[in-house]
């Protein structure tokens, strides 16, 4: 695929440093969640999302306990948050957030930290083990590799790093009016999309489905993937 | 060839987000196999994802979860390593993982040149996802539907009077939506389709298809 100029300069610019943006990304998808600050408290270890990724990596080469903890304390209660969300079972939610990291260490080799962030591929791994336990599957979807994070073929938007892609999706969002950026954020916690989006909003669903169509709009701008 | 109808954003976003019904989720998968183009979106709303999870609130865990999840950690080191599933192929073409795990069942012929085989994963309650196979040619009667219904095309070509739709075309028809699709020359043409509600078939494969399923429902 061919880049526009304007986008070619785009991805010259340096990603911006991790805490600032951490701090819009707060600003976009948290209004109306309580969010613990980002605190300095000694056995309340931190880490910027690139520390999360040596985590892993550290994880699928050398067995890494301690790391493993890390990001097990770190991400395991925002995993059964995010299945909470969906009105799962507190048990079950338990369960599949431990499986979630298991999953993690598991598959830790197959980690690419140039194609994903961190939260990124555990959010990916959390979503694949809810449908496969929705559908009672025998062959977890989990374990096999997301298209979408398959390294095996080249994808013409690998013209860009995915870091890269991620880092500007992430500022692409950070733009979008409170309306939009609302429904985005919605939409990752409902079964039926658009007509629970609406109910809960008591907005009609032709205006959920138009603002989703803007915030992809300028997703798209953003990222020039699509033709 | 070029794909010349994808998925709408909303049902990429939908997907990315793993709230999309299991039949039209399959579909999706099935699209993906042939379009690099929707993988992109897709990854990018995979990252909105991760930082909608970043930015959620801790819940909290069972005092013994990290202990608990560090012994079954020994446990893994000691399991083979994880192996790929075995490639699945129908009528020589393979089936994306997803699909491949959710199972299909055996084809049953409906009429001369013409099979669906069921997707029980995607067939819950009203909702039916199935192969369909029709001969060069072929043509399914005039038909609409009560809900929406989703295809995606796997293996040769049809058309309807939108126009011609060959492997990789994904098509999103809502109750308004009519048609009357007919198989390439070239050769057979097998979709996935995923429907929310059975269709409102007219004719003979209409009635052979209603009295299929009280065949199946009976058992």
């Amino acid at each position: 695929m061919r880049l526009r100029k304007s986008c070619v300069q785009t991805i010259a610019q340096p990603t911006p440093r991790a805490h600032s943006f951490d701090r819009h990304i707060g600003g976009f998808l948290t209004c109306g969640w309580h969010i613990p600050p980002m605190s300095a408290s000694p056995e309340k270890a931190t880490a910027t999302p690139n520390e999360w990724s040596v985590c892993i990596v550290a994880i699928a080469t050398s067995s890494d306990r301690q790391a493993f903890a890390r990001l097990f304390r770190h991400f395991a209660p925002r995993v059964k948050s995010y299945l909470l969300r969906f009105h799962m079972d507190g048990s079950a939610a338990e369960e599949l957030a431990q499986e979630t990291l298991l999953t993690v260490w598991r598959k830790a080799s197959y980690f690419d930290p140039a194609r994903a962030s961190a939260s990124t591929w555990i959010f990916t791994i959390a979503r694949n083990l809810r449908v496969d336990f929705l559908r009672g599957s025998a062959h977890p979807e989990a374990l096999e590799d997301h298209p979408a994070l398959e390294s095996a073929d080249p994808l013409p938007s690998d013209v860009v790093l995915s870091s890269e892609r991620e880092a500007r999706t992430r500022i692409a969002l950070t733009g979008l009016p409170q309306d939009q950026a609302e429904v985005v954020r919605l939409s990752f916690f409902e079964d039926k999309p658009h007509s629970e989006i609406a109910r809960e909003l008591g907005i009609p669903l032709g205006t959920v489905k138009s603002r989703l169509r803007l915030a992809f709009g300028r997703l798209k701008t953003a990222l020039e993937v699509l033709t | 060839m070029t794909i010349r109808s994808h998925p709408s954003e909303a049902t990429l976003l939908a997907y990315a987000a793993g709230t999309l019904p299991t039949g039209v989720s399959l579909a999706v998968s099935v699209h993906l196999q042939f379009c690099s183009l929707c993988r992109a979106p897709i990854a990018a709303w995979e990252s909105v994802g991760g930082t909608v999870l970043e930015a959620l609130p801790e819940a909290e865990m069972a005092e013994d979860a990290l202990a608990q999840t560090l012994a079954r950690v020994s446990e893994a080191q000691s399991s083979p390593t994880l192996g790929k599933a075995a490639k699945v192929e129908i009528a020589g073409i393979e089936l994306p993982p997803a699909l491949a795990a959710a199972g299909v069942k055996d084809r049953r012929r409906l009429a001369p040149g013409i099979w669906r085989a069921m997707i029980p994963a995607g067939s819950a309650g009203p909702a039916e996802t199935y192969l369909l196979r029709l001969g060069a040619n072929h043509k399914i009667p005039l038909h609409g539907h009560e809900g929406t219904e989703t295809i995606c095309v796997m293996k040769g070509s049809f058309s309807d009077v939108t126009g011609r739709y060959s492997a990789g075309d994904f098509l999103e028809l809502d109750e308004t939506a009519l048609h009357r699709p007919i198989a390439g020359p070239e050769g057979e043409c097998i979709c996935i389709i995923s429907s929310d509600a059975p269709p409102k078939l007219r004719g003979l494969l209409g009635l052979l298809m209603r009295v299929f399923e009280d065949r199946r429902e009976s058992r």
